[in-house]
């Protein structure tokens, strides 16, 4: 699942609980918005893991010597 | 200034000194076309003359020469001022013919006529390879001219080979020699030729002016140098070559690059190539850092945009969950008030009581009969009874 496709399900999720859905319904569908937060949080951090990996070779990069 | 007063004798005595004075008239050579030829008591008296001048001349003890009105001599001699009679007279002590002129203008005709062909145009030259490994030198292998080019090869690269095909460069012979040398080299890897020979006189250098050898030289594949005589001396081979040295050393110049110079220019470049090849890849690199710099920040941007989105999107899940769940409880709520409602234990507490046969409650006292056992319930407890009659309203 793709980080947009799980922030896109957690907003599904939250208007549905503003419907008439059922209490079992209801814990049932707070249960799965919470997995998908996980997932979104997940990703995120992954991304910004990626980020300071790419900074820290950034920093590395320096001109060509020459004698 | 008052004029001087001469007579004749002492004016052209004056001259005569001025004359005999100038040391290189002493000894001097002379050439034109003999005119007004007379023999008179065993001395020959002549003029020779060129287009629009005239020197008369004399030489004393002619019985051996065979000059003719006409021919071109050149005559080596001084100059003499008669004082008796102010005239001025060439006494020659050596005559040659001077077939110079003759010769030279067939020279020039020919000159003109390959020249009009083409076979001595700019654009045909070849260029001459600057870093020649092998070069052929058509010359006499014996003499200076050989020395020389070798001395400057040596000198300039011991890395580039010589080649030298022996030729006469003077005689009948030579042109075909030469011809024969350009010949051989055609067929060889060297990357350049070089036909050379020393000064000479006008007639020496002929086989370096005949029409053979410029087309041979034309039709030679390999670049050619030709060096012939000295810097004044022009030969037809010099026109047809693809570039003519003053002298055969400035041919050896030409055709050997220095070594050592070229090394040194060579890791000049080479230094220069890379100092200016990392000033742009370092400046480059510059560019690509800041840009990936800013890139990452997006990217820093669109991840903490996604983190509050996220965080927000999922507190609204909460609110909404929380909400629902309230909702739920308010229904249940409502609904369990109702039900309380309708509760009948509510009823007993006014005093009515539930009557209830082997567990059934009674409605009716159809479904009743005397002598039952029933239960009566109260709303503090509950009673066994047994039924004594019954009664129908």
């Amino acid at each position: 699942m793709t980080y947009e496709q799980a922030y896109s399900k957690l907003e599904e999720i939250s208007i549905k609980l503003t419907t008439d859905v059922g209490l079992d319904q209801a814990v049932k569908l707070f249960e799965e918005a919470i997995e998908l937060s996980k997932v979104c949080y997940d990703k995120l951090k992954a991304a910004e893991g990626k980020i300071q990996v790419f900074k820290g070779e950034l920093e590395n990069l320096s001109p060509l010597k020459v004698d | 200034m008052e004029t001087i007063k001469l007579n004749i004798t002492q004016l052209n005595t004056i001259i005569k000194r001025i004359i005999d004075a100038e040391e290189f008239l002493r000894v001097i050579s002379v050439y034109g076309e003999v005119t007004n030829f007379k023999i008179s008591a065993g001395n020959a008296y002549f003029d020779i003359k060129e287009e629009g001048a005239s020197l008369s001349c004399i030489f004393f003890g002619a019985s051996n020469l065979t000059i003719k009105n006409g021919d071109m001599v050149l005559l080596t001699g001084r100059l003499n001022y008669y004082v008796k009679t102010g005239k001025l007279s060439f006494i020659a002590s050596k005559v040659e013919e001077y077939g110079l002129g003759e010769l030279y203008k067939q020279f020039l005709l020919l000159k003109e006529r390959l020249g009009a062909e083409g076979l001595f145009d700019e654009e045909i030259k070849k260029e001459i390879p600057r870093f020649a490994k092998k070069v052929g030198v058509v010359t006499s292998e014996t003499g200076a001219v050989i020395r020389d080019i070798v001395h400057v090869a040596k000198k300039k690269n011991k890395y580039t080979d010589i080649i030298v095909y022996p030729a006469r460069v003077q005689g009948e012979k030579a042109e075909d020699e030469i011809i024969a040398g350009l010949n051989y080299f055609e067929n060889t890897d060297v990357d350049v030729v070089i036909i050379a020979r020393g000064g000479g006189s006008f007639e020496d250098l002929a086989p370096f002016n005949t029409e053979k050898l410029v087309r041979a030289i034309y039709a030679c594949k390999k670049p050619i140098i030709s060096a012939v005589g000295h810097e004044t001396d022009f030969s037809l081979s010099d026109f047809a070559s693809d570039m003519r040295a003053p002298t055969p050393s400035v041919a050896a110049e030409i055709a050997f690059f220095d070594y050592e110079q070229t090394l040194q220019d060579l890791n000049d470049v080479i230094k220069k190539n890379i100092e200016d090849s990392s000033l742009i890849i370092s400046s480059k690199q510059e560019k690509i850092k800041a840009q990936d710099e800013q890139i990452l920040n997006q990217i820093q941007n669109i991840i903490g945009n996604n983190y509050l989105l996220t965080k927000s999107a999922m507190s609204q899940v909460l609110s909404n969950y929380t909400l629902n769940i309230e909702k739920q409880k308010s229904n249940l709520n409502k609904l369990t008030a109702v039900i309380e409602k309708s509760n009948p234990m509510n009823i007993l507490k006014s005093g009515y009581s539930i009557t209830e046969k082997d567990g059934k409650r009674i409605n009716s006292i159809k479904n009743i009969d005397v002598g039952d056992n029933v239960k009566i319930t109260l709303t503090d407890g509950s009673i066994d009874a047994i039924v004594k009659s019954k009664e129908k309203k």
